[in-house]
C-alpha cells in the first residue's frame, strides 16, 4: 500500500515536472518571438532572426543545423553574444548549458558575432 | 554552469535569491552569457503561477503573455532592477500585474455591442450612473499622471506605492479603471468574478468597490504628492 503511495506520488511529481516544462518551454517561445524583431534587444534573439531572415532558413532548419530541439534554439536566443575578449570560453559555457556540440555552436556564434559586428 | 536545473520543477519554489541576483549580474557585466535564461528558468513558471493565483479568472494565454512581456521589459531595461529596492521577482511580478491590467483595459475598449436585433426597439441600458463631480477625482488622477496622457505606462514608483496601497490586484485594477475612464460593469464582473450575478447587483458591487477603493486612495494622497514631488524622473 505504502510502495503504491510513493509511486502515486512520484508519478504525479513527475507529471506535474514536465507540466512546468512545458509551460516553460511555451513562456521561452512566448519571449524569443516577442524580442526577435527587437534589434537593441541584448540577447542573440534579434541576431538569430537577422540570420534566418538572411539565409532564408527558418527556426527548424537552424535547429536541424545546429542538431537541437526547438526549445534549445529559443534558449540560446536568451544568451547574450559572447564578449569578443572570451569569445571561445563564453560558447563552450553556452554549449556546455544547451547540451550541444561546441565545435559547431562556436562556428555558428562567429557567424552571428560578424553579423553584429555588421550590423 | 546549469546545476539545478531538475531541482526547481515545482513553480512555487523559492529560488535563492543570491543565486538568482548572481545569474542576473552575470547577464549585466557579460560575464555570465547564460543568465538572462537561468533567471527565465527560475522565475518564469513562478510568475505565471503567481499571476494565475492572483488573476484566476483571466484565460492562461493571456497571463503568459503578461509573462513574456515582463521579460522582455527586464531585457530591454536591465538597469530596471536595483536590488536596493527589492528583488528581481518582485520587480517582474509589478510589470507582470501591469501587463494583465493593460491587456484588461485594452479589451474593455473593445467590447463587442449588442447586435442591432437584440437591441432593436430598446433603449441601450445605460452605463452605471456616473455620479462623481469630477473634482477629487480629477485631482487624483493628475496628481498621478502628473500632467500626462493617463493611457501612457504609469511610473514604477508610483505603481509600486499604488500595489502596496492596494495589495488586492482587483483593487488595483479598478482603481487604474476608474482614473482611466469610466468602468464598465462588465469588466468590473470579470475582475471580480461577480458576472454570475444579476446586472442591478454588479452594479451596486460596483459603487460600493469604486467608493472604497477611491476613499483608500484619497487618504493617502499627501504621501502620493510627496512621492511625486521627490522624485520627478519617469522610469
Amino acid at each position: 500500500m505504502q510502495s503504491e503511495d510513493s509511486e502515486t506520488v512520484a508519478t504525479s511529481g513527475q507529471a506535474s515536472s514536465e507540466c512546468t516544462e512545458l509551460i516553460r518551454k511555451r513562456l521561452r517561445g512566448k519571449v524569443v518571438a516577442s524580442l526577435s524583431p527587437q534589434p537593441t534587444a541584448p540577447l542573440l534573439a534579434p541576431l538569430l532572426a537577422q540570420w534566418s531572415a538572411g539565409s532564408g532558413q527558418g527556426a527548424d532548419q537552424l535547429a536541424c543545423l545546429l542538431g537541437v530541439t526547438g526549445d534549445t534554439l529559443n534558449q540560446l536566443a536568451l544568451m547574450r553574444l559572447p564578449r569578443a575578449t572570451h569569445f571561445d570560453t563564453d560558447s563552450e559555457i553556452i554549449a556546455t548549458y544547451l547540451g550541444c556540440d561546441s565545435q559547431q555552436l562556436l562556428a555558428f556564434l562567429r557567424q552571428l558575432q560578424e553579423l553584429h559586428t555588421l550590423s | 554552469m546549469r546545476t539545478d536545473k531538475h531541482q526547481d520543477d515545482e513553480p512555487v519554489e523559492q529560488s535563492s535569491d543570491q543565486m538568482i541576483a548572481l545569474w542576473w549580474q552575470g547577464f549585466l557585466t557579460g560575464t555570465d552569457p547564460t543568465g538572462f535564461d537561468q533567471v527565465f528558468h527560475h522565475l518564469a513558471p513562478r510568475l505565471l503561477h503567481h499571476l494565475q493565483k492572483r488573476f484566476s479568472n483571466l484565460p492562461v494565454d493571456d497571463l503568459e503573455d503578461a509573462v513574456a512581456q515582463a521579460f522582455e521589459y527586464l531585457a530591454m531595461h536591465p538597469v530596471a532592477f536595483d536590488r536596493k529596492k527589492g528583488t528581481l521577482f518582485g520587480l517582474l511580478l509589478v510589470i507582470g500585474q501591469r501587463r494583465v491590467i493593460d491587456s484588461l483595459r485594452h479589451r474593455k475598449r473593445w467590447v463587442a455591442l449588442p447586435s442591432s436585433e437584440t437591441n432593436e426597439g430598446k433603449e441601450i441600458e445605460p452605463e452605471i450612473p456616473d455620479t462623481r463631480t469630477g473634482t477629487e477625482e480629477t485631482a487624483i488622477q493628475h496628481l498621478i499622471y502628473h500632467g500626462k496622457d493617463p493611457l501612457d505606462s504609469l511610473r514604477l514608483d508610483v505603481e509600486q506605492f499604488l500595489t502596496r496601497l492596494l495589495p488586492d490586484p482587483r483593487d488595483y485594477a479598478l482603481f487604474r479603471q476608474m482614473i482611466d475612464g469610466r468602468i464598465s460593469v462588465e469588466t468590473f464582473a470579470i475582475l471580480y468574478a461577480c458576472d454570475n450575478l444579476p446586472r442591478e447587483k454588479q452594479q451596486k458591487a460596483l459603487k460600493q468597490n469604486r467608493d472604497r477603493v477611491f476613499k483608500r486612495v484619497v487618504r493617502e494622497r499627501n504621501q502620493l504628492r510627496a512621492l511625486l514631488t521627490s522624485c520627478p524622473t519617469h522610469i
